[in-house]
């Protein structure tokens, strides 16, 4: 007899009615869910510093065109260690500009992220500066859902110059960076005179 | 003449805001000083590096104690508000409470990681404890020679903690913004206080306990009441971030120490301001580097350090 495939077990328990979704959902997307569990790993926490400002504004764009620094967009979607997306999570984000300097007066490099139905999130910005009391650049998420617990991370890149272009070998040159999957892989598109960065940063939030 | 031009330039300069009279009040021949902290009551001048902590008397400018640090498992330290204990942390948890008039050990206990940071009680009785996360403050009794209490914010860390002049109360300031005013012998949150946008790094009770003076990312000291939560007053802002403020003990004054934003090394002011009138008044400033710190005698009047390549003066501003 042939060995089974995790998905065809799946499907096997399913018929045989040892798997039952809780509310109306096809088949295929229950396995889908099922599968995709062993694929969120908890984002691993980190502190969240000295400069976290209440009642941030609720937006997408952190900062106005045209701002000095390399422009950023940052994208992801927000789970829970199912991997059930988080339509009603609350992420907020903040960062040091260019220059690594925090905005505590007003609210730039802050925002309150809209979330789409799929607990996707986009932000776009600056890629944060470096500041002398911290090692690698990056960039602090406050994820909250019901149910959940709260979920305090930074962000960090892949290309910055601390790392050496060896993250894994390398990630605790900052000693704050708790975990090398924090630090993304950063894709650069456009020509060396309109460049622009992208990241993708996965949120996994443990349930209550 | 081109010298003394300079010196002039200079002395303006470094004490741009000074109505207060500042006068030398000891110097203390001492080099490789990368820290400094006049012990409350302003009896003892502690002082040194990485790798030593020396106490001097001010009175008489005689060494008194040389705490070695060779082996670097120190963490952290705090004198009692009598100025005469002080408390040594270590990277281990353990906590040792010695005599600085003997040297003699009068305590010593252990946390679950490393200690970062420790305050005592206005009486003595209590110290708090900060772990290595700063996340849990431990509440140790010195009479009863064991934990009393855990605090925790709900999010964040905690940036310092004051304890009520009765004894009471612990109030936390948290890197998310909220003050947490705990009763210390049930355990029991009383009030979490939002008052600030942003979070406060330093605190201190007014003398009567009814009231709380804090800084911290804001530039600015707010006074907040204990039993609303509400701002009752706010003190013109400063430049930078404000990492500690003291008030003396009649209540009449008050010092605060900022620091860069971002930099825990670049020179920042130390600021005296007079409370008693009909708005604080500032009556000194001095950009100072991290090295100098400050600290109230009971006649009211301020102590400050200056450290430099020579040694450490000890100016008393009035």
């Amino acid at each position: 007899m042939p060995e089974l495939t995790r998905r065809d077990a799946i499907l096997k328990c399913a018929a045989l009615g040892m798997l039952t979704a809780a509310a109306p959902m096809p088949l295929s997307a229950a396995v889908e869910s099922f599968l995709g569990a062993e694929d969120h790993n908890l984002t691993p926490p980190t502190v969240l510093g000295p400069f976290y400002k209440r009642n941030a504004p609720a937006t997408g764009a952190l900062l106005p065109a045209a701002e000095p620094g390399l422009p950023l967009v940052v994208k992801g979607n927000v789970w829970d260690d199912y991997g059930n997306s988080l339509q009603n999570a609350t992420v907020e984000v903040w960062h040091a500009d260019h220059f690594g300097h925090y905005d505590l007066e007003g609210f730039r490099c802050r925002g309150k992220l809209p979330l789409s139905a799929k607990a996707e999130y986009q932000f776009s910005s600056v890629m944060p500066g470096h500041y002398p009391d911290r090692v690698a650049q990056h960039i602090h998420y406050l994820v909250t859902a019901p149910g959940h617990k709260p979920l305090v991370t930074q962000l960090y890149f892949a290309t910055d110059p601390v790392f050496l272009g060896d993250p894994a070998k390398n990630f605790q040159k900052d000693p704050l960076v708790t975990s090398v999957e924090l630090v993304r892989p950063v894709v650069l598109t456009g020509d060396p005179k309109v460049m622009q960065a992208s990241v993708t940063f996965e949120l996994v939030l443990e349930r209550a | 003449m081109r010298m003394y031009r300079h010196l002039a330039i200079f002395l303006l300069a470094s004490c741009w805001l000074c109505t207060a009279q500042v006068t030398e009040f000891r110097a203390i021949a001492q080099k490789d000083v990368r820290f400094t902290t006049i012990v409350p009551q302003g009896r003892y001048l502690a002082a040194g590096n990485r790798d030593a902590m020396r106490i001097w008397d001010l009175t008489t400018g005689a060494l008194v104690r040389t705490l070695e640090n060779k082996s670097h498992l120190g963490t952290s330290f705090a004198f009692s508000k009598d100025g005469s204990q002080l408390a040594l942390g270590y990277k281990d948890g353990k906590v040792q409470i010695t005599s600085i008039q003997d040297g003699s050990v009068v305590d010593t206990f252990s946390i679950e990681s490393r200690v970062e940071a420790m305050e005592f009680s206005p009486r003595g009785d209590l110290l708090a404890v900060f772990n290595q996360d700063l996340a849990i403050a431990s509440i140790y009794s010195l009479q009863q020679k064991r934990m009393i209490g855990r605090f925790k914010a709900d999010l964040g860390e905690l940036e310092a903690v004051a304890f009520s002049p009765d004894e009471t109360l612990l109030v936390g300031a948290a890197d998310d913004t909220a003050l947490y005013i705990w009763e210390i012998h049930s355990g029991r949150l009383l009030r979490k206080v939002e008052a600030l946008p942003v979070a406060t790094f330093t605190l201190d009770f007014s003398k009567d306990g009814k009231e709380l003076y804090i800084a911290g990312a804001g530039n600015t000291v707010s006074v907040v009441r204990v039993d609303t939560g509400k701002i009752v007053r706010t003190l013109p802002k400063q430049a930078q971030t404000i990492v500690r403020l003291e008030l003396s003990q009649d209540g009449r004054a008050l010092a605060t120490r900022e620091r860069h934003t971002e930099s825990f090394t670049a020179p920042a002011a130390i600021s005296l301001w007079h409370l008693a009138g009909a708005a604080p008044a500032r009556t000194y400033q001095e950009i100072l580097p991290p090295t100098s710190s400050f600290e109230f005698l009971p006649s009211g009047e301020l102590l400050v350090t200056h450290v430099s390549d020579a040694g450490i003066k000890v100016l008393k501003v009035k």
